[in-house]
Order: structure tokens, then sequence, then C-alpha cells
């Protein structure tokens, strides 16, 4: 499994870094986005509190569409999401935010759903691989 | 609205879009918003659930929220271009430093636009809502290039004034 970094994870990484510590994102953040390169069979994406598909507001599931979640981190204790799509063997990280509400990650979803299929038209810029 | 058209097979779905975009114009959202949504919400489901989002929203500011995100959702699916492209990865420990950078030019582009009537007057010039501009000046993510060269062209700026190594 590949893992790309996109232009819209990196932007988020820019909106966000501040909610978290650079301590936060080297030992916790980074080492679990990076279990990806072991995506299914790191134990890790069986735990429902780490990993688990993304939905819209009805309920239903956004094929392709993944979410790691972390609770509790940086000083105000936020619920920190990362938004994974999954295309042609590869994981690619779209946008991470803070889940401060259920609006929020309505929102979110809505949003991902647009960038699946900006990925599977092609159109998306690309940054960099993980490692 | 009797010009609009907009046909997915589903009539009451059509209905529910023309309820929404009738009322993002009672609102005063520029056409040119609404215009780009009815051109793309029934290509792009999440384009239509913001929407849904929106109408549903009673709360000004989550409603704001939502603008926002259109705005930068349709700015994806216009300016993308066709095929993937690779721009140079950035180094980690350089974020820190362009953010600074980013969020200085902002502050600068914003004393201009303010010395041309603010924000409220920049989105009547470009079209861009007003929520989204306040956004832009804001946030640590880079500024897209059409966005600044959108600016720029509004208050007849040169592009010296909106020239910046950190855009996407």
């Amino acid at each position: 499994m590949e893992v790309v970094i996109t232009d819209w994870a990196l932007q988020s990484y820019l909106e966000l870094n501040s909610a978290f510590t650079i301590k936060e994102y080297r030992e916790v953040l980074r080492p679990d986005a990076e279990l990806l390169y072991e995506y299914p069979t790191h134990p890790k994406f069986g735990n429902n509190k780490f990993w688990g598909p993304c939905k819209d507001k009805s309920g239903k599931i956004i094929r392709q569409g993944f979410k790691m979640k972390w609770h509790n981190i940086g000083s105000g204790g936020i619920q920190l999401r990362l938004l994974v799509a999954f295309a042609n063997e590869t994981a690619y990280l779209c946008n991470a935010y803070v889940k401060d509400n259920e609006n929020t990650d309505y929102r979110e979803m809505a949003k991902l759903k647009i960038k699946i299929q900006l990925i599977n038209e092609g159109r998306f810029i690309f940054r960099g691989r993980l490692l | 609205m009797s010009y609009i058209h907009i046909h997915d097979g589903n009539h009451d779905k059509d209905l529910h879009v023309l309820d929404i975009l009738n009322e993002m114009r009672r609102v005063g959202l520029q056409s040119t918003f609404f215009c780009a949504l009815m051109e793309n919400c029934q290509r792009y489901e999440g384009i239509r659930d913001l929407m849904e989002l929106w109408f549903d929203e009673t709360n000004p500011k989550e409603r704001e929220k939502i603008i926002v995100d259109l705005q930068e959702c349709l700015e994806d699916i216009v300016e993308l271009p066709s095929k993937p492209v690779e721009r140079p990865y950035l180094r980690f420990d350089d974020l820190n430093e362009i953010k600074r950078d980013v969020l200085e030019f902002k502050k600068q582009l914003r004393e201009e636009v303010d010395r041309h009537g603010g924000i409220s007057e920049l989105a009547r010039r470009t079209g861009i809502p007003q929520s989204s501009l306040s956004r832009f000046f804001t946030s640590g993510s880079m500024p897209r290039r059409t966005t600044l060269y959108k600016i720029a062209k509004a208050l007849n700026l040169p592009e010296s004034a909106v020239g910046f190594k950190w855009t996407r």
C-alpha cells in the first residue's frame, strides 16, 4: 500500500498545527498514519476507537472513505480526525480536522465525498509520500 | 427562478435543490456562487450534501462555515487539472515558518483590502462569498493563485502586490 500526501492534507496541516505539539506529531500522529503501510493487517485497524469507515449525515457509508481518530490531543484535549481515501492500492491522506461537534463531521464527510470523486478522476495535487 | 432546469431523474430532489438555490438567493448570496453550485450539484453528491446541510441549518455561524466549504469545493472542482499534479515536497521542519509567512502575507494583503473598502466590498467585486474571504485572511493555509488574481483584479492592484512564493 502506498501512502500519498495530497495538497488537501498539507493545507489542513498548516491550518491545524497549533492544535497539537510537535512531540505529539512525531510520537503519535505520524507513526499512526504510517501504519497505513500495514493496512489492513495491523491490529489497530480493528479498533473502532482508532479507525473506521466514514458515514454521511444519513448514516450511509462513504465508499473508499475512512477516518483515523485520536482523542485528547494537545493542551485542549481535542478530538482529531484524519480522513483517508483508498483508490488504486493507494491510501490518500485527504484532510485533518478537529471534531468539535457533529456538524463539523457532517461537513467534512460531504467534502470527503467530493475529494474521493476528484481522486477517482485523477484530479488532485500530489505533495509526496509518507516516509 | 423559472430559468433553472435541473434533472437527475428524481423530481423531488430537483425541487429541493431549487428550494435551496432560491433560499441562497433570498439571503443575498451572489449569483456567481449559486450558479456554480447549480452547475455542479448534479455531478457531485458532496455538493448536494453541503447544500442540504446549509438549508437545514438555523445557526448563522454554522451556515457561514458551510458556505466557506462550498466555495472551497467549487474552487477545487473548477481549478484542479484533469491529471494529477506533482508539487514539490515540503520538509516538515519548514512548515511552521511557511505558516508564519502565509499569515504575514495575508495580513499585509488584508490591509490593502481595507484601504479599498474592506471585505464586504471585495466580496461584491469578486463574487466570492464574504465568509470565504474572511476565512481566507485568517487561515494558515496557502492562498490559491487564482484567488490572489481575483483580488488583484477587483482592487486594480499590480501583480507584484499579490506575488507570493507559497501559493497553490
